[in-house]
């Protein structure tokens, strides 16, 4: 289930989500200078880092913050302006296990915020956006957003689940990977055979 | 917090397991204020690594740790791990054996340094403890874990049956999976599966034996396998007390383990586990193990019912079912017997119980 809020499946526009799932690379054709888009990210990211309640804003405007390209998605619809959204529940997911045949994935649940206590689930497949599918693998990272909507003294409650695209990795990294890794083999010693 | 009361005599032998309901950590004592530490779990009311919080609770010095066991790296079995390497100086770090090689060093590096921004638990518990430890040592089938030829005037010793040498190739195929590579795509890097890898610890007091059966399970010749039919694993001291394998999972039972590693009807202590609906032990496991032991013990037998306020539930119930707390009570689990007695005084604090 995406509610209006996520990115459009349709578009081809890099879908990015409600929170940090914006890509770290865009595309060639993206239309957005790289960054204009770093910098939404790091509001996105700061937005739940403050652990605050205080998420009500206009969702146009939230929107045209945390995604803008959610808001140039050919099709899209945006919500009414009057409407005000507030985040119930940010969870921080890890999948344990994925079960084709039941179409569930058992998922360890952290909360951002730290309030709640950890706690597993199972979820169905079927609540995965298509273009995260691929992404869904044992140890995949996702963040599952729980949220009331109030507009015009209607309340509407709406969910989202959305996993974190990883980049690839880079010749640094790896050269800094090989460097701790020979670190790590000097300091380990064999402990001693009994006969 | 509990009352442990005051810590063992000089000539008592104990063994106490720790589990909040995921998660657990062991202290032994061997005699003459030795001790031997395996695995790590917090407690909950304070996030101490459990182990040390409790040696420091019944007044042990933790210069007095003689060792450190990281019986494998799943993160229910190291959390807190690299805090209790730092808080005990004179301790070393015992790790397995599959991780002295290349791959599965770069393995700890990709997934457990801060080189990227992708952490398997385990793993970065594990690598922060060994930057932190003064000695790291690998250990595999007959590795000496822990000798003395004076506690008590008895000889001691801590070897580990596990990981056999097969397994040690098994695990550098997996972790080459996930080795990195320049434009290559960093993927989350799961648990190996079945465990193979872990550490299993016979301990010999000298007339007596303790068995740890970490999260050993079984396959082909690997796993317990590898260790029942090793004829020098089957000399080592049979054991009267036996903290059972993988959460007394069918996959972590070997028969041979009761009738080989084991002295007649053992006492048994082992820690549950719980992944959504899937729990262990089962009834099935809890029967099986209780007919070959002269009691079962569980570290944690607290409520399982979802600790989320009302209407958030009702919310997530929409797309998830089964939620459940990962952590479901703190308990602990105390075996206590004088060096050449025959029967172990067992104590139970928190949540934990007899099963």
């Amino acid at each position: 289930m995406n509610q209006h809020l996520s990115a459009a499946a349709d578009s081809n526009l890099p879908d990015v989500g409600l929170l940090t799932s914006l890509p770290l690379q865009l595309p060639l054709n993206s239309s957005l200078p790289l960054r204009k888009v770093m910098s939404e990210r790091r509001m996105a990211v700061t937005d739940f880092d403050r652990g605050s309640d205080n998420n009500e804003v206009e969702i146009p405007t939230r929107i045209a913050r945390l995604a803008p390209h959610v808001i140039n998605v050919k099709g899209y619809v945006a919500p009414k302006v009057g409407a005000l959204a507030a985040v119930l529940q940010v969870w921080e997911g890890v999948v344990l296990e994925v079960d084709p045949d039941q179409q569930i994935m058992l998922v360890k649940l952290a909360d951002r915020q730290g309030l709640v206590a950890e706690h597993t689930a199972e979820l169905g497949l079927d609540w995965v956006v298509a273009q995260d599918m691929e992404l869904v693998r044992p140890g995949a990272v996702f963040y599952w957003t729980i949220y009331r909507e109030t507009k015009r003294s209607t309340i509407k409650h709406s969910q989202e689940i959305r996993f974190r695209r990883l980049p690839n990795w880079t010749n640094r990294q790896v050269e800094a990977i090989n460097s701790k890794a020979t670190a790590l083999l000097s300091k380990l010693t064999v402990a001693r055979q009994a006969t | 917090m509990f009352d442990y009361g005051p810590g063992p005599a000089a000539d008592e032998a104990e063994l106490i397991v720790f589990g909040p309901g995921y998660g657990e950590a062991l202290a032994v004592h061997f005699g003459d204020g030795c001790w031997l530490l395996v695995d790590s779990c917090l407690t909950p009311s304070n996030k101490k690594p459990a182990a040390t919080d409790y040696l420091s609770r019944i007044g042990v010095p933790l210069q007095s740790v003689r060792a450190i066991v990281a019986s494998h790296w799943h993160d229910d079995h190291v959390k807190g791990l690299a805090g209790m390497v730092g808080e005990c100086p004179d301790a070393e770090l015992f790790i397995s054996g599959v991780f002295n090689n290349a791959e599965a060093a770069a393995f700890l590096a990709a997934y457990g340094s801060d080189t990227a921004a992708v952490h398997t638990g385990g793993a970065k518990e594990l690598y922060a403890a060994l930057s932190i430890a003064k000695r790291s040592v690998c250990v595999q089938q007959r590795s000496i874990i822990l000798e003395d030829r004076a506690i008590q005037g008895r000889y001691m010793r801590a070897v580990a049956l596990s990981p056999s040498p097969a397994v040690v190739d098994h695990f550098i195929a997996h972790a080459a999976t996930y080795m990195a590579a320049a434009s290559g795509p960093i993927q989350h890097a799961p648990e190996l599966k079945p465990n193979l890898e872990a550490v299993v610890i016979s301990i010999d007091l000298g007339g007596d034996g303790i068995l740890l059966g970490s999260d050993l399970e079984d396959q082909g010749e690997m796993g317990w396998s590898a260790i029942v039919g090793n004829d020098w694993c089957l000399k080592n001291q049979k054991a009267s007390a036996y903290k059972v394998a993988h959460h007394g999972s069918i996959t972590g039972h070997h028969a041979n383990i009761w009738t080989d590693l084991l002295g007649a009807a053992p006492i048994s202590v082992l820690t549950p586990f719980h992944r959504g609906a899937h729990r262990l032990p089962n009834p099935t496991d809890t029967g099986r193990i209780n007919k070959l032991s002269s009691g079962l013990f569980i570290s944690s037998t607290g409520s399982k019912k979802p600790q989320i306020d009302a209407s958030l539930q009702k919310q997530m119930a929409l797309l998830g079912r089964n939620i459940r707390p990962v952590f479901t009570g703190f308990g602990a689990v105390r075996f206590r017997k004088r060096l050449g007695d025959d029967t172990w005084s067992v104590d139970l604090f928190g949540s934990a119980a007899a099963l």
